[in-house]
């Protein structure tokens, strides 16, 4: 191609192809949009078990009442899907601890004679941050995840099991609430 | 989608210049007349405009090319970058000097008498600078904690990359040896020093990079002067 002069006619083609191309290039970015493929930070996936199985050690998944779910220090409850027996919900990506008020027999609105009867759970853990892209920005996931319910006189979770201590692609179910 | 333009583009410049060789003709010169051999330095002018217009933005860059042999050219570029990238959830600014040297081949057939340049040419760049995280959000799947934004600069420095480029663009000789130049580059990256946990998201020199891909792209408007410092015969 270094042999033989080109004509100036060419030779503009030849420029303006380029420029184009890498105008196009320009153009299409596709770095903008974080994909919502993409794993970011992790909820926890929380499983409801039936506490006292007819046959010893089965485990049964067994739906909470009218289920509410709510953290400490936020005025509304979070959204779930009610009267299921698996829950994904959100931790904090700024504190080493979220402590949640899980309610059940939430009464309707507007019923204000009955009360719910309400367990608190705190869970701990470490933070992670890692980065992803730069649409996505960073995210979190949690390590060494530990769960604590508060004693009340009427407790309706029999017990806590941590099943996965990492909280990372909401795959696997990591805490099993036995009530 | 990006590695078949990037395939589109070897095609098309090397289909034409397949074309082009094909209804190349050969002309024999009668007259002899000299071309003129030298230094041609310059300044780039569309990094001075855009440090005008950009509050985000400080950069200069200077060119230089050497005639050695007949269209052939040795070239480099040196320069200072300063950017600021504003994506949605995070920033960071870069900021560092870059070198980038290579050769530049004249494919035009200049006119008795004029000397002007239509170029492809190939660079090696390397740069060294420093990268700050300015802030950056947390990516969360609810708003349910409200936004955790962390707004500390976090500066990383000693970082280094180098990139391989390919150049093409024209300079043309407006008054007695005062040229105008445009160019535009298609770059890659070859070896890249990044931030631990974290990414270059600019390099001095080097521009935007791309998450997706290692290719890079750039332009230069400038202007130059040549020094002539022998003439030769034109054979």
């Amino acid at each position: 191609m270094f042999g033989k002069k080109i004509k100036l006619q060419n030779s503009i083609r030849i420029f303006l192809s380029l420029f184009a191309l890498a105008l196009i290039s320009l153009g299409c970015q596709r770095d903008d949009i974080c994909p919502e493929s993409t794993l970011i930070t992790p909820l926890l996936k929380i499983a409801f078990i039936e506490a006292e199985p007819e046959v010893a050690g089965d485990t049964i998944p067994k739906i909470p009442t009218n289920l509410s779910v709510r953290a400490v220090g936020v005025d509304t409850d979070y959204p779930i899907t009610v009267n299921t027996s698996e829950i994904s919900i959100p931790l904090k990506t700024d504190a080493d601890f979220t402590t949640y008020q899980f309610t059940l027999n939430t009464p309707a609105d507007s019923d204000t004679t009955s009360e719910g009867n309400t367990d608190v759970i705190n869970f701990t853990y470490a933070r992670n941050e890692s980065y992803i892209n730069r649409a996505c920005s960073f995210k979190v996931t949690y390590i060494n995840l530990e769960a604590e319910k508060t004693p009340d006189t009427n407790n309706w979770i029999k017990r806590i099991r941590i099943d996965q201590s990492t909280v990372e692609d909401e795959k696997i179910t990591n805490i099993s609430i036995f009530h | 989608m990006k590695k078949l333009q990037i395939f589109l583009f070897f095609i098309s410049l090397f289909g034409l210049l397949a074309i082009d060789n094909l209804h190349a003709q050969t002309e024999i010169d009668t007259v002899q007349y000299k071309e003129r051999y030298g230094l041609r330095v310059g300044v780039d002018l569309s990094k001075p405009l855009r440090t005008l217009l950009d509050d985000t933005y400080n950069g200069v860059e200077l060119l230089g090319d050497y005639r050695i042999y007949k269209d052939y050219y040795l070239a480099a570029e040196l320069g200072n970058e300063q950017m600021e990238l504003d994506e949605n959830n995070l920033s960071v600014t870069s900021k560092g000097s870059y070198i980038k040297v290579g050769a530049d081949y004249n494919a035009y057939e200049n006119w008795a008498g004029m000397e002007n340049v239509i170029f492809i040419g190939l660079r090696y760049g390397f740069s060294t600078f420093s990268q700050t995280l300015n802030n950056y959000a947390i990516s969360t799947q609810t708003p349910y904690f409200g936004p955790n934004i962390i707004s500390t600069p976090e500066e990383t420095k000693g970082l280094s990359a180098s990139w391989v480029e390919l150049v093409t663009g024209i300079k043309v000789e407006l008054f007695q040896n005062l040229y105008l130049g445009a160019n535009v580059q298609l770059k890659r990256m070859v070896t890249e020093r990044i931030p631990t946990g974290f990414d270059n998201l600019s390099v001095p020199g080097f521009g935007k990079t791309n998450d997706f891909s290692t290719f890079g792209v750039g332009y230069s408007y400038n202007i130059s002067y040549l020094i002539p410092l022998y003439k030769k015969a034109k054979k």
